[in-house]
């Protein structure tokens, strides 16, 4: 039983995180056509936020919010200065401008901060362990999931029940019509980006909670699982990103807790011949939809 | 008459000019930026450190002004290969010094090794790198040997162990073969291995291997792991979570203030290091020199490997009598109970891989606590998986 729960956990913590950051990138691919790779730099910058705020002695709860409302910011930023000049250009000279973002705050990182791992002192509450009879449960595995499912309860009220939400989603299904609809094309992109920072600081949060530190590289592994999430769930659509982030999640811990110990070293392995296997069957992914780019 | 007194004027000035002196040229191809930055990059500060120190008492063995010549080659091999032809065929290079990764310093290595200076890889401990590449090319750090056996000897004699659970990886010889030495140890001096985990980089997720530990009639009375600082959080978080107290012993990967933050779950780990600020005045005087340098910065473990190596080098040259490349390569093989920062090194009898020193540290509070040093005599070190 015990097992049970603790892979029913591990599922929806391994999940919850990857359908976070899956969803932000969906979000934005869904209006512009491009996978943003610097999406995992967005979780790096939360990170640092977090770090040197705590070094000032903010408190944990304090620095939190401002941390992930930081890497929102960023986010906005990013979209302002690198993929703005670039709009209505082919999605793969923004693909390109992500990856050059990306690798150009990666070298920020290690230059201008260090390239070794800084410490996150995580208060007690996230450290440690429950337990339920004779079942120990990590604390930091819980707190992701009440986060995470908590962060996508919020992100479904925004998108379905508010009016920037609506725009957005008219947007994402066909950019022409919306504008054309008086929806402002700026204003939904950044809105659009500022949503992907903070779904990506919230999983920073969720990562850190686990680790204790950001390093310039925190945010590469995540990202990748993300894409992979996105790219199974159905690239333009949010929903489908939802899925891929827990059938995702779902695998990785199914591989590993059913791999014996010496093939575990195949887990990646197994997961991406599982996936492209689906891909075979299903080629759009798990919510079919194509993405119409903003011109 | 004129030419005569214009070749003798020339000839007087020219005597008159102090000499120029000769200089030590020290190549270095490894990382700044990427994911082998942030065990390269420390170790560079060590050297440069030195380097700017020996400068104002007039270079190496006082005598050899140093320049030294640095690439970044991104953690990619590709750039490190290349960077490392240019550096060559650029410069006449006096000594070489890699990047830590074993592909990256073997093929950097073997370029350098052909014009016969000596080569170093940062701070590798794997003995696989001067098998590979022969005569020539050290490891100035504790070998995975040396770490796998220290661990073992420590668990033995100062925690009365008998039983242990490995973990490792085949990510890396490093993490690898170094449970496996501690196997050998371990079970040689009467202990008994109860239980072997491997796991992949950057797994993330480690529950099943907890059951596994867990499904034991008995706890292990440690656990020796290679997880790296970016999965023992995790790991060690969901072993503390499951009721295992075990002993956990690591090695110098987590000999990081990103670890000893982690709170109560990682309070009574142990570590490796060679970077023990309470081991010596020298190491403590250095910690001192290091933050004036380099800041606050508390990454001085890969940048005492890296100083001290500099003062191995030194010797070298001081017995060598010379700064030429070949004789301080000849020399540095025979050096013998050189007082370092890290401690006091051997190199002949041991071959390529230095016996020194290896320091326990323990986890209290939030700090690294010295426990002891352990210098292990040649018939303790196993010998060498290749």
């Amino acid at each position: 039983m015990d097992q049970v729960i603790q892979f029913a956990v591990s599922v929806l913590s391994l999940g919850g995180t990857y359908a976070l950051l899956a969803l932000g990138l969906a979000i934005v691919f869904s209006l512009l056509g491009f996978l943003n790779f610097a999406h995992g730099d967005l979780m790096t910058i939360c990170g640092y936020g977090l770090y040197f705020l705590l070094l000032r002695g903010v408190p944990f709860l304090v620095a939190v919010p401002i941390a992930i409302a930081l890497a929102g910011l960023v986010a906005v930023l990013m979209e302002r200065i690198a993929f703005r000049p670039l709009r209505g250009r082919s999605p793969m000279s923004l693909l390109i401008t992500s990856f050059a973002v990306s690798l150009a705050l990666h070298v920020c990182f290690q230059i201008f901060i260090s390239p070794k791992s800084k410490p996150v002192p995580v208060p007690n509450f996230l450290s440690g362990y429950f337990t339920f009879g004779d079942v120990y449960v990590s604390k930091a595995q819980i707190i992701a999931i009440v986060i995470s499912v908590a962060a996508l309860l919020l992100l479904n009220g925004l998108l379905t029940r508010t009016r920037m939400g609506i725009a957005l989603r008219a947007s994402a299904t066909d950019f022409d019509v919306a504008r054309i609809m008086g929806i402002n094309a700026n204003k939904v992109i950044m809105i659009a980006f500022a949503l992907s920072g903070v779904l990506a600081g919230i999983a920073a949060v969720i990562w850190i909670a686990q680790r204790g530190a950001v390093y310039p590289a925190m945010g590469l592994t995540p990202m990748i699982k993300a894409l992979i999430a996105v790219i199974i769930g159905g690239l333009s659509s949010p929903k489908g990103a939802l899925y891929g982030g827990f059938l995702l999640g779902l695998l990785e811990s199914t591989f590993l807790f059913v791999l014996p110990d010496e093939f575990v070293l195949y887990r990646d392995a197994a997961v991406l011949i599982a996936l492209i296997s689906f891909l075979m069957l299903r080629p759009n992914g798990i919510v079919a939809r194509n993405a119409e780019p903003m011109r | 008459m004129f030419r005569k007194a214009i070749v003798s004027g020339a000839l007087v000035a020219s005597l008159a000019l102090p000499a120029i002196a000769e200089e030590f040229v020290i190549g270095a191809v490894n990382a700044k930026t990427g994911f082998m930055a942030s065990y390269d990059a420390p170790f560079m500060q060590g050297v440069s450190m030195f380097v700017a120190e020996a400068n104002e008492r007039g270079g190496l063995a006082g005598q050899y002004p140093i320049r030294l010549i640095e690439r970044d080659d991104r953690s990619d091999i590709q750039q490190s290969t290349i960077s490392t032809s240019e550096i060559l065929s650029d410069e006449k290079l006096d000594l070489f010094i890699t990047s830590a990764l074993v592909p990256y310093a073997v093929s950097a290595g073997m370029q350098a090794l052909s014009q016969g200076m000596m080569t170093a890889h940062g701070i590798a401990s794997q003995p696989t790198i001067p098998a590979r590449l022969g005569e020539g090319s050290f490891l100035v750090m504790m070998s995975d040997a040396h770490m796998g056996a220290v661990n073992a000897k420590y668990a033995l004699d100062d925690l009365s162990a008998k039983t242990a659970y490995i973990i490792s990886s085949d990510f890396d010889p490093f993490t690898e073969f170094t449970p496996l030495y501690f196997q050998e140890v371990f079970e040689a001096g009467g202990g008994k291995v109860v239980g072997h985990s491997e796991f992949a980089y950057d797994q993330q997720e480690f529950s099943s291997m907890v059951a596994a530990i867990k499904a034991l009639p008995e706890q292990p009375d440690v656990i020796m792991g290679m997880t790296f600082d970016n999965d023992f959080p995790i790991f060690i978080n969901q072993l503390r979570a499951a009721g295992i107290t075990s002993t956990y012993l690591g090695t110098d990967v987590l000999d990081q203030p990103a670890v000893r933050g982690l709170g109560e779950v990682v309070e009574g780990v142990h570590y490796l290091t060679m970077a023990a600020p309470n081991a010596s005045d020298d190491a403590a005087s250095f910690v001192d020199r290091f933050k004036v340098a380099y800041g606050g910065d508390d990454s001085f473990y890969p940048a005492m490997v890296g100083y001290s190596f500099m003062r191995l080098v030194e010797q070298a040259s001081i017995n060598a009598g010379s700064g030429d490349a070949k004789a301080i390569r000849a020399a540095f093989a025979e050096l013998e109970d050189v007082t370092t920062e890290i401690g006091s090194v051997t190199l002949k009898g041991y071959g390529a891989l230095p016996n020194l020193p290896v320091h326990i540290m323990r986890i209290e509070g939030g700090e690294g606590v010295y426990v002891k040093s352990t210098l292990l005599t040649a018939d303790e070190i196993p010998d060498s998986r290749i």
